[in-house]
C-alpha cells in the first residue's frame, strides 16, 4: 500500500508523464504473459502449437489454419471484428490488453459460455479494474533497429470508497528513424478503467480509451529491386523531398472508443450481462496519387533493368541503381519541379488523404440460466448500428497550386478522365480540400444465438444456433463522371440474413485422456466492404454474391500425464461460395478492367501435433508439429468487363483447382522452452520451421484463355525463425511498500535468417508475351535480427 | 523515502533525456555534378553518317531548348530540342515528357554511352538500338537514366522560330522551330481534318507556298488536334522542321503554331504548285 509521501510521487508522475508513453505492439500480449507467468505445469488451455506460433508466427507468414481473417476479440462481452466493422481495431485498440488479467482464448470454432464463436480463433478479454491491486507501474521500451521509443504509464487504484476502483494507462511511442525503411510510427494514448460493485453479485465496468496512432506503411517489392538495392530491409515507398524524409503512405487513427458493462447475478440459476459501447471519431490512409505524369513509384516495371532486353543497357541500368541507390526511393524534389514547372502551378502529384468518419453503437446482452448442475442454457445477442463517412482530402500538393478534381485512370500510354463531381465540373482543390469519392455507408447487424451446455460423468457437450440480418445502405454525395446513375443518392437497403450452428462433444476416456469432436455449419451474410463492385464509385452489388457457406469438423484427442501433456488435433474446413472483385489494368485488352469471380470454394485440411512437458519444476519445453493443406476445391467462375463501360469482354472458369488459397506454411515445426534460472530469472527460446510456403496466387490470369500459357506459381524458401527472451527482476521492500524493477530483452530472429515473410502474384500481367518476370510476384522482407529492451519499475 | 523518489526520479531524467539524444540519421542526398564538354548540336550531328548508328564515347555534352514535346500526343516518347546551331530529336521512354521538359526548358544533355541514328534521315539520339529483326530499332533514354542524362539548367521562355522559305528548307534545319510565310493547305486537303483521329492513323497534309514549293504538315493520329479540319486560310506556320527520306516536312506543337486566315494566294507562282 501506498502511504502519503508517495500520493506526491504518484501525482508527479501524471504531470511528467502524461505526453509521452508507449504502444504495446505486436507484443503486448506477449509482455502481458510475461509480466504474471511462471512456468508451472499446463498452464496453458490452448495447445502448444497454437501458443508457439501467435507469437513466433509473424515471421514466417503463419496463419491459423489457413485462415485469412482468423481472429475475433471480445471485450467485455462485445464483438470487436475489424473486417465486419470496416476498422482497424489494432490501431484503435493498441495497448489496452496490458489491462486484462483475464484472457481467453478458443481455438477451432467452439462454442462456449461466450457464443458462438465468430472465427476459427476468438480472444475473450476482460477488462476489469478490480483485478488490479494498487500499484505503479512504468515501463520503457526501446527498439535500436526501428529507433522505437516507448513509455508506458499505469496507475491502479486498487478498491477505493464505496467499492469503486479505477485505472488509468498513458502510452507513448515515438520513433527517431534509424533506418527509413522500417518508417516510423507515435503514439499517443490512454486507457481509463472503472469498476463498480454495488453487491456481490452486481457490478459495473466503465473502459474508455483513446489513441492517436500513426503509423508508415511497408510496401512490397519485387525480386528485382530487392536485390538491386542491396539492402535486406528496402521498402519503395518513401523518398526525399529537400533532403528530409517523406512517408506518402500512412495510416492514423484517432477513434476513442467508451464501453459500458453491466453484470448481475439474479439468484443462484440466473444472471444477465448488458454490454454498450460507442465509437467516433477518425481513422485514414495516406497514399501518393497522380495524373497525366509518369509513375512516381521507383520499382513500377518499365523502370527496371528487366525490361530493357538491350544488354548494355541493362547493364547501365543495373549500374546506375548500384551508384544511385536513392533513385530506388520516391523522388518528391521531381514531382515537386513538375507540379510547379507548368503555367499556372497544377499539382499533378499530391498526397492524399483518405478519411472515413466513424460512428458506431454497439450492444450486447448475454443471459445464462443454469438449469441444473449438469445442465446450462445461455443467449446472445449482439447489435452493430454503424456509419461511415469517406472522404478524400489534398494533405500536401507538393508545391503546386491546386489539383483537379479528375478520376484518371491512367494506363501505360494513355489516360481517361472523368470528373469526380459533374456538378462541378474541373473544380480546383487546394490543400485541405475534399476530391474524389464521397460516400457513406450505413451498416445494421443483429446477431442472436442460443447455446445448450449439458455434461455427465464421462460426456460434456453443447450445442449452439445462431441466427442473424445484416442490412447495409451507400448514400453518395457527388455524382461522378464514370457512373452518374449509380454514383449519388442512396442506394436500396440491402438485406442479408445468417445462420449458424456450432456443437462439441467431449467424452472423458479417463481423468488424464479424453476426446474432442466438434463441428460448424455456417451460412455467412457478406460484409459491406465485399459487397459493392466498387463502393467509392457506385451502388452496384457485386456479381456472384451469394451467401459464404462455412463446413467444419476439428477432432482432438487430448492426453495430461503427470509432467507431460500432449494433443492431436485433426481439422477440415470447407468453404463454398466465396466472391470476390478487383480492377486492374488488363494488357491483352489494354484498358483498366472489372474483375470479379464467384462461386469459389476452398478446403482447409490439417493436423496438428503438440507436447508440453515440465522438469523440475523450473523448465517448461514445448513442440508442435503441423500439417495442412489449404487449397482452392473447384473452378469458380468469373467475368472481366471494362470498367468504365461495363462491357463485357471475357466470362468462364478461372482453373484455380488444387492452388494454394493463401500464403502460409504446410509443414511447420516448432519448439520452445521457458526456464527460470533462479528466482529472479527467467528465460525462454522459441523456433519454428516452415516447409513448402506457397505465394499467393493471381486468379485471373488462370482463367480458360490463358491458364495454358501460365506456369506454377513459385514457392518461398523455406522459414526458420527463432527469439528469445531473457528477464530479470529485482524486488525490494521500501517500508510497506514492495518495489519491483524488471528488465526485460528480447530478441528476435535471433540468427539474422533473411527471407520474405509473404509474397503475391500481382493482378497485373504481362498477358500478350506472357513474361512472368515483367510483373513479377512481390515479396514483403521481415525483419534482420533485432532486440527490443524493457525496463519496468513497479510499486505495489 | 527521499531516497527512493531521487532514484525514481533520476532513472525518468535518463530515460527522458536518452530519448531525446536519438536524433534522426542524417540521410544525404548526393548525386555527382557531372562536368563535360559543351559541344553544338551541329558539330554532334556531324559525327552521323546516315543509316549508320554512332556510340558517343566521349564526355560531352549539349546544351539545348526544347522546342516541342509530347505535350498534344503529336510526339511520342521524343523531344525536339535546339541550340543556336541546330536541332535534333531526342527519343526518352517517358510518356508525359511535357511535365518533366516543358517547351523553354534549357537542358543540359550528356551524350556518352548514347546513339546517334536516323530515321529516315531524321537524326535523333537514342539509348538502345536492335538490328536482330533485320530492320533498326531504337530505344529512347529509360525513365531512371533522365537524371543522370538530362539537367534543367535554366529557362528560356520566348524561343524564336527562323523565318525560312521554301528554298532554304534544308537538313541543317532538321529538328529547328521553323517559321513559314505564305503558305496554305492544299485546296484538295480543305475538307480533310489534321490526321486521322478515330482510327489513329498519321497524316501529311500538303502545304503549299505561294511562291511555290510544297511542304507536309505531318501529324499523328494519336495527336489531340488529329481530328480538327485544316483551315483553308493563307498565313505564317510555325512548327519543327523534319523529314521523312526526301520528303520536307513540318510539325506543329498545337493548332496554336498555325496562323491561316488570309485570303488564299493567287498568281503565276501559285499556279506552278
Amino acid at each position: 500500500m501506498l502511504n502519503s509521501e508517495n500520493n506526491f510521487l504518484k501525482v508527479c508522475c501524471i504531470l511528467l508523464l502524461i505526453a509521452i508513453l508507449e504502444q504495446a505492439s505486436a507484443q503486448d500480449v506477449l509482455l502481458k504473459e510475461e509480466d504474471g507467468w511462471i512456468p508451472g505445469m499446463l498452464q496453458t488451455k490452448n495447445s502448444a502449437y497454437f501458443q508457439l506460433l501467435q507469437f513466433n508466427g509473424y515471421g514466417i507468414g503463419w496463419k491459423y489454419r489457413g485462415f485469412e481473417n482468423s481472429s475475433t476479440l471480445t471485450i467485455n462481452g462485445i464483438e470487436w471484428n475489424s473486417k465486419k466493422l470496416g476498422v482497424d481495431l489494432n490501431a484503435a485498440m493498441f495497448g489496452i490488453y496490458t489491462l486484462s488479467r483475464t484472457e481467453k482464448i478458443t481455438t477451432g470454432f467452439v462454442p462456449t459460455e461466450n457464443g458462438l464463436a465468430a472465427s476459427p480463433v476468438m480472444r475473450y478479454v476482460n477488462m476489469n479494474a478490480s483485478d488490479f491491486s494498487k500499484n505503479i507501474t512504468i515501463s520503457n521500451r526501446f527498439q535500436p533497429l526501428t529507433g522505437s521509443f516507448q513509455t508506458n504509464f499505469i496507475w491502479s487504484t486498487g478498491r477505493l470508497k464505496k467499492s469503486w476502483y479505477a485505472q488509468l494507462k498513458l502510452q507513448h511511442e515515438q520513433s527517431f528513424i534509424q533506418n527509413p525503411a522500417l518508417g516510423k510510427r507515435a503514439l499517443k494514448g490512454f486507457v481509463f478503467n472503472m469498476h463498480k460493485s454495488f453487491t456481490k453479485h452486481q457490478y459495473l465496468n466503465i473502459n474508455f480509451w483513446y489513441n492517436h496512432r500513426y503509423q508508415t506503411k511497408q510496401s512490397p517489392s519485387v525480386n528485382e529491386v530487392l536485390k538491386l538495392s542491396e539492402n535486406e530491409l528496402y521498402q519503395p515507398g518513401w523518398g526525399w523531398l529537400d533532403g528530409e524524409l517523406v512517408f506518402p503512405n500512412a495510416k492514423t487513427s484517432k477513434l476513442p472508443i467508451v464501453q459500458v458493462q453491466y453484470s448481475r447475478k439474479i439468484n443462484e440459476r440466473h444472471r444477465f450481462q448488458v454490454n454498450w459501447a460507442l465509437v467516433k471519431g477518425i481513422q485514414s490512409v495516406d497514399g501518393l496519387d497522380w495524373t497525366s505524369v509518369k509513375d512516381p513509384r521507383p520499382d513500377y516495371y518499365k523502370y527496371l533493368p528487366s525490361f530493357y532486353k538491350d544488354s548494355v543497357l541493362n547493364n547501365r541500368l543495373k549500374q546506375f541503381y548500384k551508384e544511385h541507390p536513392i533513385r530506388l526511393q520516391i523522388n518528391f524534389d521531381e514531382m515537386r519541379r513538375v507540379n510547379q514547372s507548368n503555367k499556372d502551378k497544377r499539382a499533378y502529384y499530391i498526397i492524399s488523404k483518405e478519411k472515413a468518419n466513424i460512428q458506431m453503437a454497439q450492444q450486447a446482452f448475454h443471459y445464462y440460466f443454469d438449469w441444473t448442475d449438469r445442465m446450462q442454457f445461455s443467449f446472445h445477442v449482439n447489435s452493430i448500428l454503424e456509419q461511415i463517412e469517406k472522404t478524400n482530402s489534398v494533405l500536401d500538393l507538393l508545391g503546386g497550386n491546386y489539383f483537379l478534381n479528375y478520376n484518371t485512370w491512367v494506363s501505360d500510354d494513355d489516360a481517361s478522365v472523368f470528373q469526380f463531381d459533374i456538378n462541378q465540373p474541373d473544380q480546383k482543390i487546394k490543400e485541405g480540400d475534399i476530391w474524389g469519392a464521397h460516400y457513406s455507408i450505413k451498416n445494421i447487424d443483429q446477431q442472436a444465438s442460443a447455446l445448450f451446455f449439458w455434461q455427465s460423468d464421462r460426456i460434456e457437450s453443447s450445442i449452439g444456433f445462431g441466427y442473424g440480418l445484416s442490412y447495409f445502405q451507400r448514400e453518395g454525395f457527388n455524382q461522378n463522371g464514370l457512373f452518374p446513375n449509380n454514383s449519388i443518392g442512396k442506394s436500396s437497403w440491402y438485406f442479408f440474413p445468417s445462420q449458424k450452428i456450432q456443437w462439441q462433444l467431449m467424452y472423458k476416456y479417463s481423468p488424464r485422456t479424453y476426446i474432442k469432436l466438434n463441428s460448424l455449419f455456417h451460412q455467412e451474410s457478406p460484409n459491406w466492404i465485399d459487397a459493392f463492385k466498387n463502393i467509392a464509385m457506385q451502388d452496384n452489388l457485386t456479381e456472384y454474391l451469394l451467401p459464404i457457406h462455412h463446413l467444419g469438423l476439428n477432432l482432438g484427442v487430448y492426453y495430461l500425464g503427470m509432467n507431460y501433456r500432449t494433443e492431436v488435433q485433426f481439422f477440415s474446413y470447407h468453404q463454398k461460395n466465396q466472391s470476390g472483385r478487383t480492377s486492374f489494368y488488363h494488357d491483352f485488352y489494354n484498358a483498366f478492367v472489372q474483375a470479379n469471380y464467384g462461386l469459389f470454394n476452398s478446403n482447409k485440411l490439417g493436423i496438428e501435433w503438440s507436447m508440453e512437458s515440465q522438469f523440475a519444476t523450473r523448465f517448461n519445453h514445448q513442440l508442435a508439429i503441423g500439417w495442412g493443406n489449404y487449397t482452392i476445391s473447384n473452378n469458380p467462375i468469373y467475368s472481366i468487363q471494362s470498367l468504365g463501360s461495363n462491357y463485357p469482354l471475357e466470362s468462364g472458369n478461372l482453373h484455380l483447382s488444387k492452388l494454394p488459397e493463401l500464403s502460409t506454411p504446410k509443414v511447420i515445426l516448432a519448439l520452445g522452452s521457458q526456464g527460470q534460472l533462479s528466482n529472479s530469472v527467467r528465460f525462454g527460446i522459441s523456433s519454428v520451421f516452415a516447409w513448402n510456403r506457397s505465394i499467393e496466387v493471381d486468379y485471373f490470369r488462370r482463367s480458360f484463355l490463358w491458364e495454358k500459357k501460365i506456369i506454377s506459381p513459385e514457392q518461398l524458401p523455406n522459414g526458420f525463425i527463432t527469439n528469445c527472451f531473457i528477464n530479470k527482476n529485482i524486488s525490494y521492500k521500501v517500508k510497506d511498500d514492495q518495489h519491483q524493477i524488471r528488465l526485460y530483452l528480447q530478441f528476435q530472429n535471433l540468427f539474422n535468417m533473411q527471407f520474405s515473410v509473404f509474397a503475391f502474384e500481382q493482378t497485373r500481367y504481362d498477358y500478350k508475351g506472357h513474361d512472368p518476370l515483367k510483373f513479377a510476384p512481390k515479396y514483403l522482407q521481415g525483419y534482420p535480427s533485432n532486440v527490443f529492451l524493457q525496463i519496468i519499475y513497479q510499486i505495489n | 523515502m527521499k531516497k527512493i523518489q531521487i532514484t525514481f526520479f533520476a532513472c525518468l531524467v535518463f530515460i527522458l533525456s536518452t530519448s531525446a539524444c536519438l536524433k534522426q540519421a542524417s540521410f544525404a542526398n548526393n548525386i555527382n555534378n557531372r562536368v563535360d564538354s559543351i559541344v553544338s548540336i551541329k558539330s554532334v550531328k556531324k559525327l552521323h553518317y546516315t543509316g549508320e548508328f554512332e556510340v558517343v564515347q566521349q564526355n560531352m555534352s549539349i546544351e539545348a531548348v526544347v522546342v516541342a514535346n509530347d505535350a498534344s500526343n503529336n510526339l511520342y516518347k521524343t523531344i525536339a530540342v535546339q541550340d543556336s546551331t541546330a536541332g535534333i530529336m531526342i527519343l526518352l521512354d517517358g510518356i508525359n515528357l511535357y511535365q518533366e521538359f516543358p517547351i523553354g526548358a534549357v537542358l543540359r544533355i550528356q551524350l556518352k554511352d548514347l546513339i546517334l541514328t536516323d530515321y529516315r534521315r531524321m537524326v535523333q539520339i537514342v539509348a538502345a538500338i536492335d538490328t536482330s529483326n533485320g530492320s533498326l530499332q531504337t530505344t529512347g533514354i529509360p525513365s531512371p537514366l533522365f537524371s543522370k542524362h538530362i539537367v534543367i539548367v535554366k529557362d528560356q521562355p520566348n524561343i524564336k522560330p527562323i523565318q525560312v522559305n521554301f528554298k532554304n528548307l534544308h537538313d541543317s534545319l532538321q529538328g529547328r522551330l521553323i517559321k513559314l510565310s505564305n503558305v496554305e493547305f492544299a485546296s484538295a486537303d480543305t475538307n480533310l481534318s489534321f490526321a486521322d483521329k478515330k482510327n489513329k492513323i498519321g497524316a501529311s497534309r500538303a502545304l503549299k507556298f505561294c511562291t511555290g514549293g510544297t511542304v507536309y504538315l505531318r501529324t499523328s493520329g494519336y495527336a489531340d488536334f488529329a481530328g480538327i479540319k485544316l483551315p483553308s486560310g493563307n498565313g505564317d506556320l510555325v512548327g519543327v522542321y523534319s523529314v521523312y527520306n526526301s520528303e520536307k516536312q513540318v510539325f506543329i506543337r498545337d493548332t496554336s503554331d498555325i496562323l491561316l486566315k488570309n485570303k488564299r494566294c493567287t498568281g503565276a507562282a501559285w499556279l506552278k504548285n
